[in-house]
């Protein structure tokens, strides 16, 4: 079902409607609350009040805007707000990012080797670069959805994807 | 962003189309450097792939049932304090008018309750008030921080 006839349906108070939308979205929302939180059990209960504040807030949302990058929106306000709640230091968050090698341990260790160079490389770029990178190939997130959770036109998007692909390129290379 | 890039970058997105691919090889043709380059681009692209996210979809069912706890949890609150605004209304309200009535209370206690009770309630209005303010805008669409 589409977006804008759940969340019409949400509107009402339909929950079966709002579980199909979290559903559908449950992967994305995880996976940015990941990005900011590092922390497996911090994403679960970010992204879970993301949810919680959507449902909250879901009669005031525009049915013709998309949803995620609304819902993008609450997840990171919220897990920002968390960490400056708890202190955290910037170098904790800012560390690998959370993601696993698909490579079996089967596979040539040549394979895991290019993995760990990239998790180098990813961790070497700046934080701007960083988070459009697992925006778009992590999270799976369109342009389009990008540029409306980061607020910036699309063409920005695509040139500083551009770059950070660029950038994430040459740290690659460096190891090679 | 020059014409170049952006086609390198629908490359490496894979959305290139049959005209699109044409320009671009008729670009790498012509320079070497960029042939090498998109090259390097398909390395990386593989390595990217090697990577992925943590798939929370096998614990579907407790992620909903937890979230739904909340949501649950939420409505519950709602419910529960416009529950105990009524009672505590309605029995504070037979309690004041008891003691108001009793002619064994001094007059200053009467009037000093009176102001205690006042006070409450402009307090409450005042807060009740900020919070219907405060939700008829979207935090969410306003205060994010980019």
């Amino acid at each position: 079902m589409e977006d804008a006839i759940l969340i019409k349906k949400c509107k009402n108070g339909d929950m079966g409607a709002y579980e199909e939308l979290v559903k559908k979205y449950m992967k994305k929302a995880y996976n940015v609350a990941l990005y900011y939180t590092k922390n497996p059990a911090d994403a679960w209960d970010i992204s879970q009040q993301g949810f919680v504040n959507a449902w909250k807030g879901i009669k005031r949302f525009d049915t013709g805007s998309p949803f995620f990058p609304w819902l993008y929106a609450i997840i990171k306000n919220e897990a920002l707000t968390k960490f400056k709640k708890e202190k955290k230091e910037e170098e904790k968050r800012e560390s690998r990012l959370p993601l696993r090698s698909i490579v079996s341990p089967e596979e040539s260790l040549e394979k895991e080797e290019k993995v760990v160079k990239l998790q180098k490389a990813l961790s070497k770029l700046d934080k701007e670069k960083k988070e459009i990178i697992y925006l778009r190939h992590y999270a799976d997130m369109s342009y389009k959805e990008i540029s409306e959770a980061l607020g910036l036109p699309p063409g920005t998007i695509m040139s500083r994807l551009y770059y950070a692909r660029k950038a994430l390129q040459r740290e690659y290379m460096k190891n090679e | 962003m020059n014409r170049e890039e952006e086609l390198k970058n629908k490359y490496f997105d894979g959305v290139l189309s049959e005209k699109e691919k044409k320009e671009l090889k008729k670009i790498i043709s012509k320079d070497k450097k960029t042939a090498k380059e998109l090259k390097e681009m398909d390395k990386l692209k593989e390595v990217i792939d090697m990577l992925e996210p943590v798939d929370p979809e096998k614990e579907w069912e407790k992620y909903w049932s937890s979230l739904y706890n909340k949501l649950e949890r939420g409505i519950g609150w709602i419910i529960f304090s416009i529950g105990a605004i009524l009672t505590i209304t309605f029995f504070g309200f037979q309690f004041i008018k008891e003691l108001i009535r009793d002619p064994h209370i001094a007059l200053f206690a009467k009037i000093g309750l009176i102001a205690l009770i006042s006070g409450l309630a402009i307090l409450f209005v005042s807060v009740v008030r900020e919070r219907l303010t405060l939700s008829k805008t979207d935090k969410y669409s306003k205060e994010v921080e980019r």
